[in-house]
Parts: structure tokens; C-alpha cells; sequence
């Protein structure tokens, strides 16, 4: 795929892929540009090279989430050398402050999507934010459909109870004590 | 993917979620044009903590190159030090004088030096101090020379013929006056 062909591509996922960079960076909007960046920097210099493989998105997704996690190595490698200290508290600001912008509902439901697994919550994403298949998503996060379908299912459990611990009662009978006959 | 009710729920979580994502979501052609340029802008050719460690590397062969030289100038073959000890050990007053006869010395004090293998590196840079200690090795005699020689010695240039007369075989005799009393009495 050539160069212009590929961007215009790259620009119709352009949100989607800016919404999988958040997830991948703990919703620090900060890092998930930089990524976004790093991404594109890769792409145009020929590092990340698609191959026709697989969806073009499934393969812009796996490429994104290696550079977020090679660049929290990094970052985590920084932070150990002392060498550059003073790049997160910047960012932290500004994650502050778009968690301040947000509803309080969301804020509880990224709250505890923050306490969930990383797989898990990568799983949930890709599944429920992207609406990719369980097939899809095992694909980007390099993992089998069994494995994957079992993070889907824990995250979900895990999710559930962590949103009766935030006291979240979105819509009818979240609660399965509270409607024990859905559940019969 | 058919979704329950609950999943139903998730997924309107999810949902609330992207709508602000996509407000707060950069614009597609601020990080592409970022990354063009990052790409058309030289890069450097050796990153810093490769350099550091060469520069390291590096150090590390110079010290122990030059560790290992200044070891190899210090330490001479077993054969030298012995050249260079012996005429350091004996020197009593009767050497000097006779180290003043070169001549004779060289014929009497027969040197044979240990033979060892050759060393490209010696004979290509000669080491002037010790060819001066084997040449003054080779003029060494012992002091104690001098007491083996009497002066009573005779030095016989030729035999004696036995049909000359007494007179002409007198001349072969020692001229010594004090032999000739001797001879007398």
C-alpha cells in the first residue's frame, strides 16, 4: 500500500486509533498523542510496514500498543536514571484535567476501568469501544481467541463488581441482587 | 457481536466515553505533518549511550596497552639481568687496572652468551645499555689474576741448542740478578 493511499486510510481511523492510544496510556492524553506520533513516524519511515495480513486497523492497533508499551519502558527507564524528571508532572496535568471535564459517572466508570487487568481492560475496549471481534482483538494484543475470550469474560465479572463497589446503577437492574429474576 | 443487556450497559459506557474522546482527539494532520518532518530531519548517527560506551571501551584497551608496554620496558629476558649484575658484584681495586688492557682480556674471559630465541623487536631496536654492559662484561677479570703471575716466570722463546757453546746457551737463562746469586752460591 503506498504512502497516500495508507494516510488516507490512517486519517478515516484517525479517532479510533487516538481512543485505543488513551486506553493503551491510561487515558494520559499526553502520551497517547506522542504514541499517535511515534506511530505515524514509524509508518513513514518504514519501520511498521503493513502487510495485507490481516484488517488494516487490527494491524495499526497491534502496532500501537507495542509503541505505547515500548514507551513506557522508556519512560520507566528515565524515571529510574533521574535523568529527565520533569516531563510528568505536565502530563499528569493534563490528565487531571480532562478527568475533571468529564460527567461523574464516567469518571467512576474510568475509575474502575482503571483497576481492571491490563489485559482485561484492553480486552473491553477493543470489544465494547472499537467493536472489533474477540477474534479481532486477540489479533492486535498478540494472543490466542481462548485466551482472549477469557479476558472478556473476567473483565466483564471484574468490571460489574467494581462498578457496584463505585455504586453505579446504570439504568434497569445492574445489580443482580437487586433483580434476582434477571438472573433466574 | 450479539450483546446481552449487561454488555448492552457496558457498551453505552463505552460509548459516552468515545463521544469525548473524539472531542479532545488531536487533529489527523498536526501529527502527521510532526512526523514528516521528524522524518525528513537529519538524525544523529550515534546515539549517546553507544558513544559513552565506546568512548569507555576505548579508554579501557589504551590503559591496558599501555599498562602492558611499560611492563614489557621494565622486565628484561634472565640472561640480561644476569649480564647486568655480574661486574656489579665484583669490583676490588686490582679491576681497574687491569680493565686498562683490553687485549688481552678478550682473549682470556671467553664470553658465551645463554642462546635464546630471537626477538624480532630486539634486534630491530637495540638496547644500547646492555651491548655497553656485555662489552665491559667482556673486559672483566678477575682480580685475583694478578697473584697467579710470578716474576720469577720464565719466558721460553726458543730451545736451547746443545752443540752451542756455554756462552750463547747462557743467554736463554733468566737475567735475573737475583737467580744468577742463586746460581752462584
Amino acid at each position: 500500500m503506498q504512502i497516500p493511499e495508507l494516510k488516507a486510510e490512517l486519517e478515516r481511523l484517525h479517532q479510533a486509533s487516538y481512543g485505543w492510544a488513551l486506553a493503551c496510556c491510561q487515558h494520559n492524553r499526553a502520551d497517547a498523542e506522542e504514541v499517535l506520533q511515534t506511530v505515524y513516524l514509524k509508518i513513514l519511515q518504514g519501520k511498521a510496514v503493513y502487510g495485507g495480513r490481516c484488517k488494516l486497523q487490527t494491524w495499526l492497533f497491534a502496532v500501537i500498543r507495542k509503541v505505547a508499551i515500548s514507551e513506557r519502558r522508556k519512560h520507566l527507564l528515565r524515571m529510574l536514571t533521574f535523568t529527565t524528571g520533569t516531563h510528568s508532572e505536565p502530563k499528569l496535568d493534563s490528565t487531571h484535567q480532562a478527568e475533571l471535564e468529564r460527567s461523574e459517572m464516567q469518571q467512576r466508570f474510568q475509575q474502575a476501568l482503571a483497576h481492571l487487568p491490563a489485559r482485561q481492560r484492553e480486552t473491553l475496549h477493543l470489544v465494547f469501544y472499537q467493536d472489533l471481534s474477540l477474534s479481532e482483538a486477540a489479533e492486535v494484543m498478540n494472543i490466542s481467541v481462548g485466551s482472549a475470550r477469557r479476558h472478556y469474560e473476567r473483565g466483564k465479572k471484574s468490571l460489574r463488581e467494581a462498578l457496584d463497589r463505585e455504586g453505579i446503577d446504570y439504568g434497569f437492574g445492574w445489580r443482580r441482587k437487586e433483580n434476582s429474576g434477571a438472573v433466574l | 457481536m450479539a450483546l446481552a443487556g449487561e454488555e448492552k450497559r457496558i457498551q453505552a459506557l463505552f460509548s459516552e466515553s468515545a463521544l469525548y474522546d473524539r472531542n479532545v482527539a488531536p487533529r489527523f494532520e498536526e501529527l502527521w505533518t510532526s512526523a514528516a518532518t521528524k522524518t525528513s530531519a537529519p538524525t544523529r548517527g550515534i546515539s549517546r549511550p553507544l558513544l559513552v560506551i565506546t568512548a569507555t571501551a576505548l579508554l579501557i584497551v589504551a590503559t591496558s596497552w599501555g599498562a602492558w608496554s611499560w611492563y614489557r620496558s621494565t622486565t628484561r629476558p634472565a640472561h640480561e639481568q644476569v649480564v647486568n649484575s655480574a661486574p656489579q658484584t665484583v669490583s676490588p681495586p686490582a679491576f681497574q687496572q687491569v680493565a686498562q688492557q683490553p687485549n688481552q682480556l678478550t682473549a682470556d674471559v671467553p664470553f658465551k652468551p645463554r642462546p635464546s630465541r630471537p626477538n624480532k623487536r630486539r634486534i630491530h631496536q637495540p638496547n644500547l645499555s646492555a651491548i655497553a654492559e656485555t662489552a665491559l662484561l667482556y673486559r672483566w677479570q678477575s682480580p685475583t689474576r694478578t697473584f697467579m703471575q710470578s716474576p720469577a716466570a720464565v719466558n721460553f722463546s726458543s730451545l736451547p741448542q746443545l752443540n752451542k757453546s756455554l756462552e750463547e746457551l747462557k743467554q736463554f737463562l733468566p737475567r735475573n740478578t737475583e737467580l744468577t746469586k742463586e746460581s752462584n752460591q
